[in-house]
């Protein structure tokens, strides 16, 4: 079936991520690092490079791309919106603010830091945004919620642009955080994360029949028992723990939750069960693949994820979208 | 029927602050009037811009570009307005933080408030072409006589500065401190050409956490250790393919490959010789402290923000007290 | 002459009888429109006197009418005269074609994200002016070619690449995301590898700024949307009527490729004037028709007060960024995202209060 091959594809891709980097490292020397590694022993450069640069790198990539993902499926599904990704709630502006935040006030210099920070700003922009969305005549309908997200995530970016321009320090410290990228020295911080994106994928997996039937419906919907409320606030949490908490980890890298879960949908339909999982597979294939190439593709410098993943997958996108006969949200 | 949203509130707060703002503003104190043109002695000078009739003795210099003011600070002309760099004053040195500290602003890199430098009521204004293009130079020209000069390269500051000096009329100042750091850059190179000869890597700020960039002769901070002072080039780096820029971003996995080929690693630093804090990392991580240079403690932070000769003699003084008398002793 | 519409809005009837050589005349107009392009208009007029009068001069507003008038002190007609009016006419007349443009936009793509941006334009053109900055090492005139001649190619493929036997809104969604996200790629990389001045000069220009524009920018501005802009609001019908769908635009006698195509066409020009002139300035097409929407009452597309939102919101963030932070100048369209998404925020949660 097409997910048994989508997971042969994504464990190829890492381990064409273990093995493939800027510095050519011979495939047997690759094999007898990770097996030292797994002794227990090992030392010197090529160990470094491999177990201590490229397997967080690997493991980040993967996770922190299957995060991502999910979230896009999820709010394209709650919002109906063609141009929805995880940010739209405010999810990365709320990180960058509060961010922008900690390095001008609190003088956060550290990795460490930023990621309480990018998931605090996180989940009190979503919040913020519901509970602003949730009033009105009709409550968090989709377009209400993707208003205000938009408003108010331009709103705290254009705030952090402003300090960052003001505060050089700040400026400094946004430079890295705020590019997007998989290489971290301190894998401490996605294991600080990862409970949190467990949390986001069962949440997930929960709210997949529900969102089928919204789908049909509103009111058909909670004549089936599916709480229309209920299940918005549940993608909502969930998406907040998934994009922040991948956010977080790797800085802000967009475009696989927008693209991943509309080509997903284009070839397995649009039940949600499907989407998400095809998702979780096939967006850490896009991810980790940019990631690969960006290593290689310009040598002897690194092209960052952030911008290698857009570059191959948009032509992919743009190419689906004249070949098949697409369906609109 | 529809219910229509009440217009009067919505409408009613935009209303409200304009005309408040109108309000504050229409009771506003007189501006002060514009300085009288003076009809004091004036020679003419050849800039960027054609030729330019400037005062002899100009007691008002306004400096409308970055490296401007300590330009004119070495030869011993203290501008009256500058650039607002109190968002950066730890990168410059204690002198210059207290002329930072002490003078007026019009503006910022790029984005020079013309309505300042009016303020400032110059009787000269200096600058260079990277930041002021023609149309700025003809609104400039409007407040006071404006010299704008260009380099044989972006940030030549030896032609720049010569320039200068040349339009202020202290051109001498400029030539004895040019002698002067040749003089002593002579007396460095013969007594530490061991050290000299040694291979050197200049690096600086990578784009990735742990990673770093190389620095390369003809680029500002390359041209001082490289050409300036002669370093020997460690072999190991790499030729410079993107460009002339002057630097190139490396990978965090060829650390070792790039570097090992260096005894002598300097960085750049702030005048405290403290180092950026993406450098301070890279300069902790397992494939950087198994380097030679590393592990032999020969990694040195050094203020390398050179725009005149007097800073120059600064970053040579920095050199040798800082790299070349331990890198001797070791 | 007043009377109220089908849907309970009051209106205003002009009729003009018939007279010698000119056939009768009958106009509904909505009197909650009229009031509210007033206000706006009023709102404009009285930042633009303060834009006038304030900086590091402060310049009573009597000078300042007398400077608009012929007379003035010498001081006060450079100053006012030559720097700050052509600057704050341009933040008015740049703002009112991003409105316009962004109101035609969000009509067409029946998204209220839609933005000139859909198409790519502004990516593509910060992206011809980014090659021209850092690649050719133009000023200020190679910029502006750059970035519209940018544009328009993108918005060109982004048509090209979306067309199957017509234009489906969504397709054209999806393939304006996939270009715009390319080109962002491309414009990051570029950045990345330039030098640090290049890069800073850049930024500045990429995140629009009116700064140092002047009468040589205003006149051919004024004369194009002059031009335009009409042409633009001639197609308000047609646009309303295809926003019901197309079958039923089309039963109504509205050839709707034609009508979608040159919208769009013309939609970009104004966006590509304002590109040229300032550098792409963010956010303006995407809330100003927002905030008319909800000023006028109306779901339907309402272009004129969206151009007049879009007038005073630049105007405003304009002087704002200039002032706010004295002496520090912030660019503007660091401004528009601030003063336009607190706004759009307000608004909603008012929108949201009243049940």
């Amino acid at each position: 079936m097409g997910l048994i091959v989508a997971v042969v594809v994504l464990l190829a891709t890492i381990v064409g991520s273990l093995a493939v980097g800027a510095r050519y490292i011979p495939p047997a020397d690759v094999l007898r690092a990770l097996v030292d590694a797994v002794e227990g022993r090992g030392s010197g450069e090529i160990h470094e490079i491999v177990v201590g640069l490229r397997l967080p790198r690997a493991f980040v990539g993967a996770v922190v791309g299957a995060s991502l993902g999910v979230a896009g499926a999820l709010i394209q599904a709650l919002t109906r919106n063609t141009l929805a990704d995880p940010g739209i709630l405010g999810v990365n502006a709320g990180a960058g603010f509060l961010v922008t935040v900690g390095i001008g006030w609190f003088g956060v210099g550290d990795i460490q830091g930023y990621v309480w920070f990018s998931f605090a700003g996180a989940a009190a922009a979503t919040l913020l945004v519901f509970v602003i969305g949730n009033t009105g005549p009709s409550g968090a309908t989709p377009v209400r919620l993707t208003l205000v997200g938009v408003a108010l995530g331009a709103l705290l970016s254009g705030i952090s642009s402003m300090i960052s321009l003001l505060n050089p320090t700040v400026f400094d410290g946004m430079r890295f955080w705020g590019a997007g990228t998989l290489t971290s020295r301190d894998e401490h911080v996605l294991w600080a994360v990862l409970p949190f994106i467990l949390i986001g994928l069962v949440l997930a997996a929960t709210v997949a029949a529900p969102l089928n039937a919204i789908a049909l419906g509103e009111d058909l919907a909670r004549s089936l028992g599916a709480g229309v409320l209920r299940t918005r606030i549940t993608v909502i949490v969930a998406v907040t723990l998934l994009a922040g908490a991948a956010t977080a980890a790797a800085g802000p890298i967009g475009f696989v939750g927008l693209m991943v879960p509309h080509v997903v949908r284009w070839f397995v339909g649009p039940d949600q069960k499907w989407i998400l999982v095809y998702t979780a597979v096939c967006a850490p294939i896009l991810l980790l693949g940019a990631d690969v190439v960006g290593r290689v593709v310009v040598p002897p410098q690194e092209m960052q994820v952030g911008i290698v993943t857009a570059f191959i997958g948009a032509p992919v996108l743009v190419y689906l979208a004249r070949r098949r006969k697409i369906t609109g949200l | 029927m529809p219910r229509v949203a009440p217009l009067r509130p919505r409408l009613a707060v935009p209303l409200t602050v304009a005309l408040l703002l109108v309000g504050l503003t229409a009771c506003s104190a007189e501006p002060a009037d514009t300085a009288a043109a003076d009809a004091a002695d004036t020679r003419t000078v050849e800039t960027a811009y054609g030729e330019v009739e400037v005062p002899t003795e100009p007691l008002r210099v306004v400096a409308v570009s970055y490296d401007t003011p300590w330009q004119l600070a070495a030869v011993g002309v203290t501008p009256v307005a500058m650039q607002d760099y109190s968002a950066y004053a730890e990168s410059f040195t204690a002198d210059q933080q207290e002329l930072i500290a002490d003078t007026d602003t019009v503006g910022a890199f790029f984005d020079l408030n013309i309505e300042a430098v009016m303020a400032a009521e110059p009787d000269l204004i200096v600058g260079d072409v990277l930041e002021i293009d023609e149309a700025t130079f003809d609104e400039l020209s409007k407040i006071a006589p404006t010299a704008i000069f260009e380099g044989e390269y972006r940030g030549d500051w030896r032609v720049i500065g010569a320039s200068i000096a040349d339009a202020v009329g202290n051109a001498d100042a400029f030539d004895s401190a040019e002698a002067a750091y040749d003089e002593e850059l002579a007396r460095v190179q013969e007594e530490y050409a061991d050290v000299i000869e040694r291979p050197w890597a200049a690096i600086g700020d990578g784009d990735v956490e742990g990673g770093f960039s190389v620095l390369y002769p003809g680029g500002s901070v390359g041209a001082l250790f490289f050409d300036d002072l002669g370093a020997t080039l460690a072999p190991s780096i790499p030729e410079e393919e993107d460009g002339d820029k002057g630097w190139m971003y490396i990978s965090p996995e060829l650390t070792t490959t790039v570097l090992s080929g260096a005894e002598i690693i300097v960085t750049g630093a702030n005048p405290a010789g403290e180092l950026s804090a993406s450098l301070a990392g890279t300069l902790t991580t397992p494939l950087f402290t198994e380097l030679p240079a590393s592990a032999s403690g020969q990694v040195y932070g050094v203020w390398s923000s050179v725009t005149d000769y007097g800073t120059a003699l600064e970053w040579l003084e920095s050199v040798e007290q800082t790299v070349l008398i331990p890198a001797s002793a070791s | 002459m007043t009377r109220t519409d089908r849907m309970g809005r009051p209106s205003l009837v002009v009729r003009v009888p018939r007279r010698r050589g000119l056939p009768a005349f009958s106009q509904r107009i909505d009197i909650r429109l009229l009031i509210v392009c007033a206000g706006l208009i009023a709102a404009t007029l009285a930042v633009f006197l303060v834009a006038l009068s304030v900086g590091d001069y402060t310049i009573p507003l009597r000078d300042v009418v007398a400077t608009l008038t012929g007379g003035g002190t010498p001081q006060s007609r450079l100053v006012v005269g030559e720097w700050r009016l052509p600057r704050a006419l341009l933040g008015i007349v740049l703002g009112v074609a991003l409105g316009m443009s962004g109101a035609v936009f969000q009509s067409l793509t029946r998204n209220p994200l839609g933005s000139p941006d859909i198409i790519g334009f502004s990516t593509g053109a910060y992206t011809g002016g980014l090659v021209v900055i850092l690649l050719v090492g133009g000023g200020y005139l190679q910029t502006a070619v750059g970035a519209v001649v940018g544009g328009l190619l993108t918005a060109a493929l982004v048509y090209v690449l979306a067309y199957r036997q017509g234009i489906q809104g969504f397709r054209l969604i999806i393939v304006g995301i996939g270009v715009s996200a390319t080109l962002a790629s491309v414009n990051s990389w570029l950045v990345t590898r330039a030098n640090l001045d290049d890069a800073l000069q850049a930024a500045l220009w990429g995140s629009g700024s009116l700064s140092g524009l002047g009468y040589t920018q205003l006149w051919p501005v004024l004369g194009l949307l002059v031009i335009v802009c009409p042409i633009l609001l001639a197609h308000t019908p047609a646009l309303r009527q295809l926003e019901m769908g197309d079958d039923a635009a089309r039963a109504l006698g509205v050839r709707a490729e034609a009508v979608r195509l040159s919208s769009l066409l013309w939609g970009i020009v104004l966006v590509a004037i304002a590109t040229a002139a300032a550098g792409p300035i963010a956010f303006i097409a995407l809330v100003a028709p927002q905030i008319a929407r909800r000023l006028v009452g109306t779901a339907t597309l309402s272009p004129l007060p969206a151009a007049f939102a879009g007038g005073l919101l630049l105007l405003a963030s304009d002087l704002v960024a200039q002032r706010a932070f004295a002496p520090t100048q912030l660019p503007v369209g660091v401004m528009t995202v601030i003063v336009g998404g607190a706004y759009f925020v307000w608004l909603l949660v008012r929108e949201g209060r009243r049940r």
